[in-house]
């Protein structure tokens, strides 16, 4: 019988032996000049294991007295359970106690080892007890620890600070690192390869036999004086020998990943072109953002001004929570900002909501090189240099690089097409469900950001629904395939609605609603509006200014490419999402929804932005042109750098071009004038004035948003509109501008309880701001 | 052969850690005093007007029910998706044989019978028929003194098998029918298989040769269960749908992070020596199994999940359901209950991390099963009525805590289920899962019935037979 594990992407198997191995102890000794003690210790150790099967193993190592000739006449007189080895010259404690387990672990099937030394100071008569505790309590590892330490002063201070020094270095936690009494299942040496000179070999054994879960267990053991002989361990050499060695164990523990793991595995990733490209989005996103902000121009855009105050609303207003996110615009952009805009500099310069961007520019940037790569196909060795192109044509837009510096939810929203495109398309080719999931979420955050999100969620249910249809035909998994993607994914759209119905009572105020008619917007006059070329042509043109016209052919000869090979075959269906967008802003600037004006059509900018959305579409295509230089690895690169290239042709900042405009326009400096004044000449209290419109002013006087009175003050707006003194107004803003009067205006001017309370103190050609009289 | 059980062996629990009495001394002490206090709270407030209000100290409850909500659906959340990609114990065809023949060491299976003589006949056949040397397997079959129903049902036996009876006393219950099983047990290794489980027939060789590979730290090895019935009705495509999350996602995150695992009731395959030492099983508890699984991971002991597949039948009838269910609640409260008793010492035993995650598995979720009709109850009322009071109990941090676990919440756990689903190739259960809060509601009723049951002397120890056979294949 077989489990199907569908999704798990890397169930492991544990390896399997079939190595069985005898119940008992190998005992392995070093020792040195131990002429007095060695004969006694390894009787000792005899005598007491007589009843099990065992070894005693024994490595003279170089000693200069008659250690090593009383040890072949051990193993002469003990033939079945002395082994003698030795080191011609001396090589130190660490290596002998290595040559003792290796040769423990190859010539014995012992189960257990016991590590301990032959200077008689520790007793075979702790390890019947050692062995019962490691039997009771299943142990991998009983380690002693020494009752009283039979040492003088100086050893133990130094033992102490070796200790602590260990702890530091290897993680080892055990209240005795040296004590050489240590009684291990052979298993634990499993693949453990050691290294340690002198006294480093105790700790290092601690630090690489500790894995998960395995059970090592301290006991402690008696401990005797010295009756013959001097201690080696004190001695200057061996110390620094020990720590020099101790410094390598580290170097192991840190290569293998025990230590430093997760800094390791960023120093040294899978995939290093991936991580060289993360370092340059990195540094272009953030050499990017300084440049925009030292012109001033990150929140050039009414709209990035607006993020940034619904974000710090939220945490500062006088109604604040989450409700304050409204309803016209998609809550997660702002969400994401108000960890960071709680905090002055951050709202004041944009960055709360900038850093979003940011962040998000990045992960786009790694999305599209991987999309790319895998478009191009695993197999096709040229596959990273074509995802290299692809990700430079993106990264290096000059209006992506704009926008991702600023509050505007462009950026944010091209990471959730990247990255649910991306794992889709990895979907499509595997079939497993987990990266199903993770799709769904992506689309769901989309869909949470941007309404362009919405088009994305319905393009990629279609390709669910096709890939489930052509890989399995029968209804059911094309229908759990379909639920499984769907709750996630229509998770955001439902949850807006919700949200517009309980907040607003109406679940479509996002698209009906006071602030949301696309009329706002759409000019009755607008050329786009029912004639599709028009539209069409339209869209094309931003397109042109957004990507420019090189890198347009590019990705549309991709396109063509990528057509002409995989035509709809269900395991490379997912790309053909990017392409979405496309007929949806033409259909949307045909319908009215909202207005694309460019300088060709219109004789100004709008919206130009709209555009931008196709450059991940263009630059993964663009990325696949790559696959046609199948040859030498020259030609790949210079069709790449030709693509990659493509970029400069873009012509100026377009999306950065329509924002300066409207500032340096006459709406623009009034904004600028007004908010200019108030931010000079607010003395406290209660502001009421519309935000809609107003975002310039509201922000730019730097009014404490507290002690505004807006639209969203559930509950306060209209009592104060009706009467502003009776709710403590001390200030009013109003914009008069014919035609297009602000609540305010249409509420109170002309007024009596206007006129009565408050005077005028400033105005210009169609802002009044308003104070209460003394 | 028909052997009577003979006296102990096994050192037993000690009532410490049995589920004989329901509360310690202590335990009683401290919920008295806890309730004496809280009503005296309210007395004085009442009768002098200090101290906290009645609305504050709803607010607290309220505000400490949504932090164990946030804490469980966190954990179950973490549990699952940490399963993806993590190791798991698994064999190749290949790997079985290296263990010869006759290197194989005498299993003993365990099948405590009560009242299943209409499945005995196909039990005998799948049991005859396991991949394992006939002469080195003991097979158990453990019949309850007074069940004259499967005594007389039982066919003519191979040799392998041998029919335990369990002596008339209280309390009778699977475990205690269990524990008599192991005093009889030669094996080297032994496995509980309920009456109607259909265990791979190499699960006995791939459990020696898990054994064989892990070290002695590991005394048991989980097999996953499946149900073979999941299309009968919706009720089983549920319950499908929870055994597939739970033992091929939620427990392999158990297994990564070497957390205590509750073990599933059958397919259990133990040392018998270290079963031994712990004393078997607890026969008052009626999740006894659960309660094993914690005992191990106090003795510093492991419990491995291992790839081999055992099939159940999956309950199809409402009343049924809820009766197993209740039964399965009832052991978990009693086995938080058993193990709370000393919770410093509970602590040491286990480390932080399993101390958490054996409250949140066992206390807490079986918290939020019990209290998750009060607030749906809340909800309903405070949309139908708008009522101020309920406002009142949820100032703003908890009140976007609470909203956030119960939509968010409620839908994570839905997904679990369809990512069990889908893992499990269940593609047909995943439309159930829309409607799987119903199953939820169903599991609340269980609950109280297992609450009041542990209320009731009579019933404490009460063992809900599930009724076996109910779909035929």
């Amino acid at each position: 019988m077989t489990v199907p594990t569908m999704g798990s992407a890397a169930v492991t198997t544990v390896s399997i032996t079939g190595r069985t191995y005898t119940e008992g102890v190998a005992v392995v000794m070093p020792a040195y000049g131990e002429e007095d003690n060695i004969e006694a210790t390894v009787e000792d150790f005899l005598r007491t294991l007589a009843g099990t099967p065992h070894k005693v193993i024994v490595v003279d190592d170089g000693s200069l007295d008659r250690t090593g000739e009383i040890l072949d006449r051990l193993a002469e007189r003990h033939p079945d359970h002395v082994i003698a080895a030795h080191h011609l010259v001396n090589r130190g404690y660490g290596a002998a106690v290595r040559s003792g387990i290796t040769l423990a672990l190859e010539s014995t099937d012992l189960r257990r080892l016991l590590l301990t030394d032959s200077d008689g100071q520790f007793k075979a008569e702790d390890l019947p007890i050692m062995l019962k505790v490691q039997r009771t309590e299943r142990a991998d590892g009983v380690i002693g620890y020494r009752r009283h330490r039979a040492d003088p002063p100086m050893r133990r201070i130094n033992a102490f600070i070796w200790s602590q020094l260990s702890r530091l270095l290897l993680g080892t936690r055990s209240r005795d690192v040296d004590c050489a009494y240590k009684l291990l299942d052979r298993r634990l040496l499993d693949g453990v390869h050691l290294r340690g000179e002198a006294a480093a070999i105790s700790p290092e054994l601690l630090a690489k036999i500790r894995g998960t879960g395995t059970r090592i267990i301290e006991h402690p053991v008696g401990h005797y004086p010295r009756r013959h002989g001097d201690q080696t361990g004190a001695r200057l050499s061996v110390i620094l020998r020990s720590l020099v060695s101790l410094a390598a164990v580290y170097r192991d523990l840190v290569r293998d990943g025990r230590r430093w793991g997760r800094a390791r595995r960023l120093l040294k990733p899978a995939d290093p072109v991936l991580a060289m490209i993360t370092l340059g989005a990195v540094v272009l996103s953030v050499v990017a953002t300084v440049h925009y902000m030292s012109q001033d121009l990150v929140l050039s855009y009414k709209d990035a001004v607006s993020h940034v105050l619904i974000a710090r609303r939220v945490v500062d207003s006088p109604t604040n929570g989450v409700a304050q996110l409204g309803g016209v615009w998609l809550p997660l952009p702002h969400l994401l900002a108000v960890p960071l805009v709680w905090i002055q500099a951050m709202y004041e310069t944009g960055l709360a909501s900038s850093v979003v961007s940011m962040i998000a520019y990045v992960v786009t940037v790694r999305y599209v090189y991987k999309l790319a790569t895998a478009m191009a196909g695993l197999r096709f060795s040229g596959n990273r240099v074509a995802g290299i192109a692809a990700a430079a044509v993106f990264g290096l837009n000059p209006n992506v690089l704009y926008l991702q510096a600023t509050p505007m939810t462009e950026a944010l929203l091209f990471a959730c097409i990247a990255g649910a495109v991306y794992h889709l398309n990895e979907w499509c080719r595997t079939g497993r469900y987990v990266r199903l999931a993770v799709c769904s979420a992506w689309v769901a955050l989309a869909s949470l950001t941007r309404y362009e999100g919405w088009v994305l969620c319905l393009a990629v249910t279609a390709v669910v629904g096709y890939t489930a249809l052509r890989r399995w035909r029968g209804y059911t998994r094309i229908e759990a395939n379909l639920i499984f993607f769907g709750v996630v994914a229509y998770s955001g759209i439902i949850g807006w609605l919700g949200w517009n119905g309980i907040i607003f009572g109406n679940p479509l105020y996002w698209q009906t609603g006071e602030y949301a008619k696309p009329s706002l917007w759409v000019s009755a006059g607008d050329r786009t509006v029912g004639d599709i070329v028009i539209s069409a042509k339209t869209y094309l043109i931003a397109m042109v200014d957004d990507i420019g016209w090189a890198t347009l052919a590019l990705g549309f000869a991709g396109l063509l490419l990528y057509a002409f090979f995989h035509r709809l075959a269900a395991a490379t269906a997912a790309p053909y999402t990017l392409v979405v967008f496309l007929p949806f802003y033409i259909y949307t600037l045909y319908a009215g929804q909202r207005p694309l004006h460019v300088t060709e059509i219109h004789g100004d900018l709008y919206n130009v932005r709209f555009g931008l959305v196709m450059a991940l579409a263009t630059a993964v295509f663009a990325g696949y042109v790559v696959r046609l230089a199948a040859g030498a690895v020259a030609v790949r690169v210079a069709v790449a750098g030709t693509v990659a290239a493509s970029v400069f042709a873009v012509s100026g900042t377009a999306t950065l071009a329509e924002p300066v405009a409207y500032l340096n326009s006459k709406g623009g400096r009034i904004d600028v004038g007004s908010a200019s004044w108030l931010r000079e000449h607010y003395d406290g209290g209660m502001v009421l004035m519309q935000n809609f419109g107003n975002e310039l002013v509201v922000f730019g006087s730097r009014l404490p948003l507290g002690q505004v009175l807006y639209e969203g003050s559930f509950r306060k707006w209209e009592p104060a509109l009706a009467d502003p003194a009776g709710r403590d107004v001390r200030w009013i803003y109003m914009r008069s501008s014919k035609g297009a009067e602000d609540g305010v205006y249409r509420a109170l001017y002309g007024t009596a309880r206007l006129r009565d309370r408050y005077e005028l103190l400033y105005q210009d050609a169609d802002r009044l701001i308003y104070r209460e009289k003394p | 052969m028909i052997l009577l059980a003979e006296s102990t062996s096994i050192a037993p629990i000690p009532d410490e850690l049995s589920a004989r009495r329901l509360l310690s001394r202590g335990q009683a002490i401290a919920g008295a005093v806890g309730l004496v206090l809280i009503a005296a709270g309210l007395a004085v407030r009442l009768i002098t007007g200090f101290g906290p209000s009645f609305t504050q100290v709803g607010q607290i409850a309220v505000g400490a029910v949504t932090a164990v909500y946030c804490a469980v659906i966190a954990f179950k959340l973490a549990m699952v998706f940490n399963a993806w990609g993590s190791p798991v114990i698994r064999f190749q065809d290949g790997d079985l044989r290296v263990i010869p023949d006759e290197a194989l060491p005498v299993y003993t299976v365990l099948v405590p019978l009560h009242r299943e003589s209409a499945v005995l006949p196909s039990l005998i056949d799948r049991l005859a028929h396991l991949d394992y040397p006939a002469g080195r397997l003991q097979i158990l079959l453990l019949i309850e003194e007074d069940d004259q129903e499967t005594q007389a049902a039982m066919p003519k036996l191979p040799p392998q098998f041998e029919i335990v009876v369990i002596p008339h006393s209280q309390p009778k219950t699977k475990p205690k029918a269990c524990n008599v099983g192991l005093r009889r047990a030669i094996g080297e290794f032994c496995v509980i298989y309920d009456a109607e489980d259909r265990p791979d027939p190499d699960q006995l060789r791939k459990a020696v040769l898990a054994f064989r590979t892990l070290p002695d730290r590991v005394v048991c090895v989980q097999a996953e269960l499946q149900y073979w019935n999941p299309w009968t009705n919706w009720l089983t495509q549920c319950f499908a749908a929870e055994y597939a999350t739970n033992f091929s996602l939620s427990l392999r995150g158990f297994d990564r992070h070497r957390l205590a695992i509750p073990l599933g009731g059958t397919s259990n395959h133990f040392r018998t020596d270290a079963l031994h030492a712990l004393g078997g099983w607890d026969p008052y508890n009626v999740t006894e199994d659960a309660d094993l699984g914690i005992r191990i991971a106090r003795r510093g002991w492991d419990v491995r999940m291992m790839i081999s597949v055992t099939e159940e039948e999956a309950n199809s009838r409402l009343g049924n359901w809820v009766k197993q269910r209740s039964r399965w609640i009832k052991g978990y409260i009693q086995t938080w209950l058993v193990h709370t008793r000393r919770p410093i010492k509970l602590w040491r035993e286990l480390g932080a991390r399993r101390f958490m995650a054996f409250h949140l598995t066992l206390g807490f979720s079986t918290f939020t099963t019990l209290v998750n009709p009060f607030f749906w109850a809340m909800t309903l009322l405070y949309f139908v009525t708008g009522t101020r009071y309920i406002e009142a109990l949820f100032p703003a941090a908890v009140l976007y805590a609470g909203v956030v676990t119960m939509i968010i919440g409620n839908f994570l756990m839905m997904y679990c289920l369809m990512t069990g689903c889908m893992e499990r190739g269940l593609h047909k259960a995943v439309r159930a899962m829309l409607t799987v809060p119903l199953y939820w509601g169903l599991m609340s009723l269980a609950a109280y019935k297992a609450v009041f049951q542990l209320l009731r002397p009579s019933r404490r120890h009460y063992w809900e037979l599930t009724e076996h056979g109910l779909v035929s294949e």
